[in-house]
Formats: structure tokens, sequence, C-alpha cells
């Protein structure tokens, strides 16, 4: 029994009692009833103040909403349900966003002071059409500590692996110069970094243990420091041990070309000798700097780029520092996307809030006859409010409960998953203020249009304008989403240079055993020659490099005689029969055949001829490849059509291809086709090789077209996230429709009636009450559409990641909306025009 | 004369009157009426928020039981700290009584 229910008994008790006496006093059973119910005076009011009295307000909230909960469920059960999970979707997509934004933005450089930190890469034109920026050199690093003022910290680093003690395999370790630490903050728990002076080639042979190293090896031992390990046949002294939480830049985190392990064992001194010969050239080093307290980050590029000038002279003036904040440059690709995610997810929010407003709203203009009732019967203010209140705000609790469920459960699934796009996101939960914030932001719009209408004692509020900003934004949301999954899309399916589907990577080693050049090709033409055999095998051949997984040799490109350097190309070895199997075409030309051997051939890519043979054909033309040492020749027999080697959002590098028997065959990537319906040959093809002696490189066998979705990762994640928000936008705004239209029809019962009677069919009256309503959306979606098309001008030429808006887009998505829309309202009004003329005049 | 109690008052007759024995809430307002010799009625339905507000502050405590005539009824009965209470408050109300006597018994001097 509710607390209610018992104030209710007892008083019944009272009244029944009083009557039995007044009955014994010479009263009729009814005369008594009558008079006892008189003096206790009105039932309800003492029923709520007796619960105030006993404190049970609370007690009695929780139970009417349990009540409401359940009233909710039988009546109009899929409305509610669709409605708490339209919020559901708002409050959790807005919440996951921000919590991974919070996580890769806020949370994923721990360092101090992180405002003031920056990555520094340096972009040379002639190296443009491959990088837009490369790691810095060594041999600068001198320099800069010397005269760049506004840095208060520099450190040089990069990775490599070392042996511990004898026949173990190779660890994890990270090279640094000294500022490492006072940069990023980490101390040593046990014993000291490495002090000022403690690198370059003189640098003492010092280690410093990562905790789960020293854990792992030494078991904690806490006096590991001063004692000595082996590493790579030489003795090191462990200076100290690294705290638990340290973290270091990981994969390509401190950008393009930089790799850095997954995990780190040792820290060591940067032991490179920057001043030694041809070390500028080497672009190979991170270099983190923290700028001093109130410097400009324009100051310490112009030092930084002035003292490049000393460098290189040869490239001088072209050689340009840059600087990227940290946590940019940490967040890798994921940075533009998540910027965009959150605007998306505040404006979804935005369009959630406001069409659960718009559903309040109508619920109180619907509920105005029973609440003047109620009123009139003496329900205070406030008792209706709560009411109200308290029904509204259950779709809400449970909206907000469910979403931090779906957010927290989407989270956990991506950190398990944790795609190659987006950083390391362990440790990444749900971050409870953007939960909150979202949650609170559905609340108040809840509470204030369910509260509105009833203070005003108007129960009719300005849902058109509501309904107005509900199309208009989901309208703009969906182009958006659109957008972006049109152009994921087309860059998914364009030319890349070769076909994916049916192409299955496969790397094989030849032994080191085999040293003889000769027996190498022979056993890598046999290889091919078995796999080409497999009956389920369309075409096989072999490269020293594929297609979008980077670079093999960069050197320059130059017709000979040519004035000046030439351009910076990609230079790959490849058999013949490589553009058949990987399905890149030759539009001119030919491929390399037998007659080609001993002769110095080449295929170039389109780039090339288009840059270094304009308005020439160059077959038959000379090629220059000038390396350090020598400069070699190669007539060109073919020109192949460009391929992106690294980024698919990069344009196509000048490419070179040479015949394979001009360089070493010791580890080859091999592209295998594979027939039409026919079963997949890897493992035959894994047989075929190693029955040569081949070692297999499992790591590298993936099928193209997984190289292909990786590399459209995070288009197709920004995509397919920024189109749920589309969907939960308009969903939630067709809720807020359908909710007003059937409050706008039900009050218009009676005039219904009358029209029918009169003679208009269900069909007219269905498109009148269609056309008023639906007037605020359909302004609302020309609205959004024109904005959509402003605010994608605008964004197009802020963000790389976006290719030109498309107006086509925005219409399908304004018309989608718009239909939508329709089907809502009309499932609102469908009841109300099939319903009998006499019984809807008499409604009222 | 005006036969409504005096405000405030009410609490202390509620306590005086669970005090004679375990009541339910009508039993309470009869007890009270005979107190009074008949002079006193409450209005009868703001006698409940009262009990309510005493078992809230812990001065009498109910329990559901069974009246005469084979009702369920709650009934009210004097925990310690309201017998303690009813003996403070009375105190009170005498010394309140005797000072209000000496104070309208003056004359002009």
């Amino acid at each position: 029994m509710t607390p209610s229910n018992e104030i209710e008994e007892e008083l019944l008790f009272h009244i029944e009692a009083r009557a039995a006496d007044l009955q014994r006093r010479g009263r009729s059973p009814q005369q008594a009833l009558r008079q006892a119910r008189l003096e206790m005076g009105s039932i309800p009011r003492y029923v709520e103040e007796g619960r105030e009295a006993k404190g049970l307000y609370w007690r009695d909230t929780a139970v009417s909403i349990y009540e409401a909960i359940l009233r909710f469920l039988r009546r109009d059960p899929l409305f509610h349900l669709l409605t708490v999970l339209t919020l559901a979707l708002g409050i959790g997509g807005a919440t996951l966003t921000f919590s991974v934004a919070h996580r890769l933005l806020a949370g994923a450089v721990p360092y101090p002071d992180t405002s003031r930190l920056f990555s520094v890469r340096v972009h040379i034109p002639l190296f443009a059409s491959l990088y837009p920026d490369l790691p810095v050199s060594a041999s600068y690093y001198a320099a800069w500590r010397r005269t760049c003022t506004a840095c208060e910290e520099l450190a040089l680093l990069d990775s490599t692996s070392l042996t511990p003690g004898g026949q173990e395999a190779p660890v994890p370790a990270l090279r640094v110069t000294p500022g490492f630490f006072p940069l990023t903050g980490i101390t040593p728990v046990l014993g000291r970094a490495f002090r000022p002076g403690e690198e370059g080639p003189s640098a003492p042979r010092v280690v410093l243990l990562t905790h789960h190293f020293w854990q792992q090896r030494f078991h904690g031992d806490p006096s590991i420091v001063g004692r000595t390990i082996p590493l790579d046949g030489a003795s090191w002294e462990i200076i100290g041990v690294l705290p638990a939480g340290a973290v270091f830049p990981r994969g390509e985190q401190s950008g393009e070309l930089m790799h850095f392990p997954p995990q780190v064992d040792l820290v060591i001194p940067q032991t490179e000798d920057g001043s030694r010969a041809g070390a500028e050239e080497e672009f190979r080093w991170a270099l983190f700097v923290k700028l001093r307290s109130g410097a400009a980050v324009e100051e310490a590029r112009r030092q930084l780029e002035g003292e490049l000038q000393h460098f290189h002279t040869e490239l001088r003036p072209q050689i340009h520092a840059g600087l990227t904040p940290l946590v940019r440059q940490f967040a890798l690709e994921a940075y533009e996307p998540l910027l965009l995610l959150g605007g998306a997810a505040i404006a979804m929010l935005l369009i959630v809030c406001v069409s659960f407003g718009s559903i309040q709203l109508a619920r109180m203009a619907a509920r105005r006859r029973d609440l003047a009732i109620r009123s009139a019967l003496g329900a205070s203010r406030g008792s209706l409010l709560r009411h109200a209140l308290g029904e509204g705000m259950t779709l809400a609790a449970a909206g907000a409960l469910a979403g931090a469920t779906m957010a927290w459960g989407a989270i956990h699934l991506l950190r398990e998953t944790n795609p190659v796009f987006l950083p390391p996101l362990d440790g990444a939960t749900l971050y409870l203020p953007a939960w909150a914030l979202s949650a609170s932001a559905v609340f108040a719009v809840g509470a204030a249009c369910t509260a509105i209408p009833l203070l005003r004692y108007r129960p009719v509020g300005n849902r058109r304008g509501l309904l107005f900003c509900a199309a208009a934004g989901s309208v703009a949301l969906s182009a958006a989403a659109g957008w972006l999954f049109v152009n994921y899309v087309r860059v998914r399916d364009a030319d890349h240079g070769f076909e994916a589907d049916r192409l299955t990577s496969l790397c094989f080693r030849i032994p080191p055993g085999t040293k003889d050049a000769a027996a190498q090709q022979q056993m890598l033409e046999r290889v091919l020659r078995n796999i080409r055999a497999i009956p389920s095998v369309e075409a096989a051949a072999a490269a020293n490099r594929l297609p979008l997984i980077g670079e093999a040799r960069i050197d320059p490109v130059r017709r000979p005689g040519a004035q000046g350097q030439g351009t910076m190309g990609n230079w790959r070895h490849v058999t013949a029969g490589y553009f058949g199997a990987a399905g890149t075409t030759l539009v001119a030309g030919r491929d390399f055949s037998e007659q080609d051997r001993g002769k110095y051939v080449a295929i170039i890519s389109e780039r090339v001829a288009r840059e270094q043979f304009p308005g020439e054909n160059p077959i038959g033309k000379n090629i220059e490849q000038p390396e350090a040492d020598a400069v070699h020749m190669a007539t060109v027999i073919g020109v192949a059509e460009d391929v992106k080697t690294r980024r698919i959002s990069w344009d196509a590098p000048l490419l070179v291809y040479l015949p394979f028997w001009q360089r070493d065959p010791e580890k080859l990537f091999y592209l295998v086709r594979t027939k039409s319906g026919h079963p997949d040959p890897t493992e035959a093809a894994i047989r075929a090789a190693e029955a040569e002696g081949m070692e297999t490189a499992r790591e590298h066998i993936f099928p193209m077209r997984q190289l292909v979705e990786q590399a459209t990762g995070v288009r197709r994640w920004h995509a397919l996230w920024t189109v749920g928000f589309a969907l939960t936008a308009v969903l939630t705004a067709c809720l807020g429709l359908f909710t007003t239209v059937r409050d706008n029809v039900s009050r218009r019962t009676a005039e219904i009636g009358v029209r029918m009677a009169l003679g208009a069919t269900p069909f007219h009256t269905a498109r009148l009450l269609l056309r008023e309503s639906l007037r605020p959306v359909w302004l609302g979606a020309a609205t959004g559409m024109a904005a959509a098309l402003l605010l994608g001008r605008l964004f197009t030429q802020q963000l790389s990641q976006i290719t030109p808006y498309d107006a086509a887009v925005a219409g399908v998505a304004a018309l989608a909306v718009a239909i939508a829309a329709t089907a809502a309202a009309y499932l609102s009004i469908r009841k109300a025009v099939q319903i009998d003329p006499v019984a809807a005049i008499r409604a009222e | 004369m005006n036969n409504a109690i005096m405000p405030g008052t009410l609490d202390l007759l509620i306590l005086k009157a669970v005090s004679l024995g375990q009541q339910h809430g009508y039993g309470v307002l009869l007890r009270i009426e005979q107190l009074s010799g008949g002079a006193w009625a409450i209005e009868q339905g703001a006698l409940y928020p009262a009990l309510f507000r005493l078992e809230g502050r812990g001065l009498i405590k109910s329990e559901w039981g069974v009246s005469e005539n084979n009702r369920r009824a709650k009934f009210y009965s004097l925990t310690p700290a309201g017998k303690k209470q009813l003996r403070l408050e009375a105190e009170n109300w005498r010394r309140t009584v005797e000072l209000m006597d000496l104070a309208l018994g003056a004359e002009p001097a």
C-alpha cells in the first residue's frame, strides 16, 4: 500500500466512526455520513498535508514516477518508447563524442603545461610531393638549443631496440635528450633522470627502466639503481626507474615517417652526433619543444627557421620550420573529425532538446482540460507542476540513464577494438561532466516547456517556432551527414591506382643463407611460377612496396641534362606482370619483359610523364636517378596510371618502376589476384613459397581491400557517426511534430466533424490539416537547407578532409526530412479523419 | 464564546490525550472534546497532519490494530520522548498562564 492510501484509509476510518456515533445519536445513516464528511473537510487536502507532515514527499514522488512509468507503458507505449530511445540516443551520442574527444584531445598528452608543448617538423618544397612535412635532422638540435630563446626545453627523440643479455629477443627503447624529462614532467620514481650533457656520441652508457620492465624483469627490486645490465653486448648502468603512468609517443603520434613502438621498456640517452657528414640529410628525429611562458608560437618558429638557413646550402631558403601543438599531433588523423563531431554532437543535442520541448508543450496543451479540472478541485499549482514534471522527467531520466549506458558500452567497445585510425584509447571511459551536461540540457528544456504553460495559466506555447527550429536543424545536420557519407563512399571507391578486390598481399623472405643474387632471383621466379600455377590464381607478381603502405626508396627524378635537382620521387622494383596483377593500367608503352634483362629500363607514372615530359611522348626517352655516389639512367618503356602510396587524401607522388632484377629481392611483397568465384589461394601460395625454402612474414598477409578500408577508416567512422546523429535528430523532430499535430487535431475534432458532415472527404480533410501543420516544418526545411549550403561552403574552406559540398545531397536531406515529417504528421491525423462526423461533433 | 482551540495548543492537547492511553485518531478527537467538557471543537481533518507531525518528531508512535467495531485502524501512543515533551510543555503552559494572569490582573498605579 502506498503511503497516500494509508492516510486516506485512516481518514475514511475516522469518517466511518464519526458517522456511527452520529447514527447512535439518532441521525439516519445517510444524514450521519454526510455530516461526518462535512466535519472532516477536504480529504485530498488533508492527505496532501499529511503527506507533507510525514515527510513523505520524496517517497511519494518516487512512487508516482513509478506509477507514471506504468501508466506510460500502458498508454501509448510505442510513442513513449521512441521518446526515451531518441533521448537516449541524443544524450548517449553526445556523451560518447565528448568522452572520446576529451580522452583524445585533453587526456592524450598527460604532460604539464600542454598548451606550451609543440612538435617541430620541417617543410621542404622539394619533398612536398611526397610529404607535406618531415621529421627533423639531428644536426639542427644543438644549434636550435643554443639560439631558440623562445624555447624553454627541447627534446630530440627516436626509437630503437636493444637486446638484453645474450640470446634474448630485442626490447623496444626510446632514445631521448635530457630535456625530455623537464619537458614531459616525467620524473623517475627511483634514481635520477639524464643530466644535462648526457647526450651525443660521448654520452655515458646509462639506462632508465620503465615501470613495467622493472617489475617484469627485476620483480620491482628497490635496490636496482646503480646495478648494470648487459645490452647489445655492452654493460649499461641502471640510473633510475620511471613511474608506472609515464606516457610516451606511440605509432605515428609525432607525425608521418616517425614510428614509435606501442610500448617502451628502456630509455637511453640520445647518442646521435648531428655534426657528422651527411647528418643533415637524414630527416628521422622527432623534436618536441616547450615554449617559455608567454612566448609567441610565431616567434619560436621564426627563430627555429632562421637557424635552418645555416644548413643545406642547396636547399635554402626553401626549408621551413612548422610547430604543431602536441595535442593535435598526438590525436593523429582524428583531430579534425573530432572537432567536427563535437560540433555535430552539440547541434544534435540542441535539436533533441528543442524537439523534446515541443513534445512537452504539446503534452501540456493536450492536458489543459484535465489540468483545469484539477485546479478547480483545489489542486495547488505546485502539485499540478509536480505531476506534470514527474511524467516528463520520467522520460528524460529514462533517456539519460539509457544514454549513459549506451555511451559507456560504446566507449568500452571502442577501447577493445581500438580502430587503427584512432590514437590509443586505453583509459578512456565515460566522461561524467559531459553526460551531466547533456542530460541537464534535456532536463532543463523539458522542465521549462512543462512549467511555462502551467505558470502562465495558458497551456499553449509557441510550438511553431520549436518545430521550425527542429526541422531546420535536422535538415542541416542531415545534409552534413550526407556529405560526409557521400565523400567517404567516393574516396573509398575512387581509383587509387589499383584494383583492391580479390587482391591479396603476401610477404616472403629469402632465407639469410642465400647470399648469391642470381640464386635469389631464380628462387623468386620459381615461387612466382608455382603460385601462378595454382588453379584459383588469376595473376601474381612481386614488388618491394605495395600501394598505400608507404615509399621504398626516395630519390630525385629528373631528365638527363635538366637544371636543378629534379623532384623527389619514389623508386620501386617490380616483377614483370606486376601492373596486370595489381590492376594498375598502363596508359602507354609496355610492361617489362624477358628481353629487357640486362638493360636499364623504367616505367614511369603519369605524374612523372606530366611533370618531366610536358607535351612530349616519354617513351624511349631517358630518366635519371641521382644517388649519392652515382647517377643511374634508364630508358622509359611505359607509363602507368598514378598510384596512391600513403594517404588517400594526398596526391599520388612521382613514381618510377624499375625491373626487379636490378635489386636484391630479399623481402618482397607478392600480390595474388584470385579468379572470380574461386576459393582463396593464400594457403596454397604459402605452401608453394615455403616449398622453395622461403620464409613467410605472416604479419604482411592481408586482403588489399582491408588496406583501403583502413585508409578510409577515419572517413567511414566520421560519416557513420554523423549519420547516427542526423537520424536521431530527425527521429526526435518527427516525434515532436507527431505530438503537436495530434494535439492540434484533437482540439479541432468538432470542426473536423462539421467539415465531414458538410461533405468533405477524409482525403481533403487530411490534406487541409497536413498543409496547416506542416507549414513551419517546410519553412524550417528550406531554411535548414540554405543554412547547410552556407555552412558547407564555410567548412570546405576551413577543413582539408571535406571535399566540395554537394547541393544535391542537401536537397535529398531536406526532402528526406520533409517526407519523414509528413509521414509523422499523417500518422497523427489518420484516425481523426476517419471518425464518424456525429461522434466528432459531440466530442466538444 | 469562541469554541475553536487556541492556535499552537493542538499539539499539546494531542500529547495529553494520547498520554491517557493508546488511541486511534477519532479516539484522540473524542478525548480532547471530552477533556474540554465539549467546549472545544477541532476541525476534524486538521487533527491528522498534527498527528503525523508529532509522529515525525518521534513524540508519538503508531501501529495498525483493530478498532472496537472490528475495523482496521491506526493507534497512537506516547513515546518516552513524548512523555518528557508533554511534561515540559505542560510546565511552560502553566507558567504562561500564571504570567498572563499577573499581567492582565495589573491595576493602574
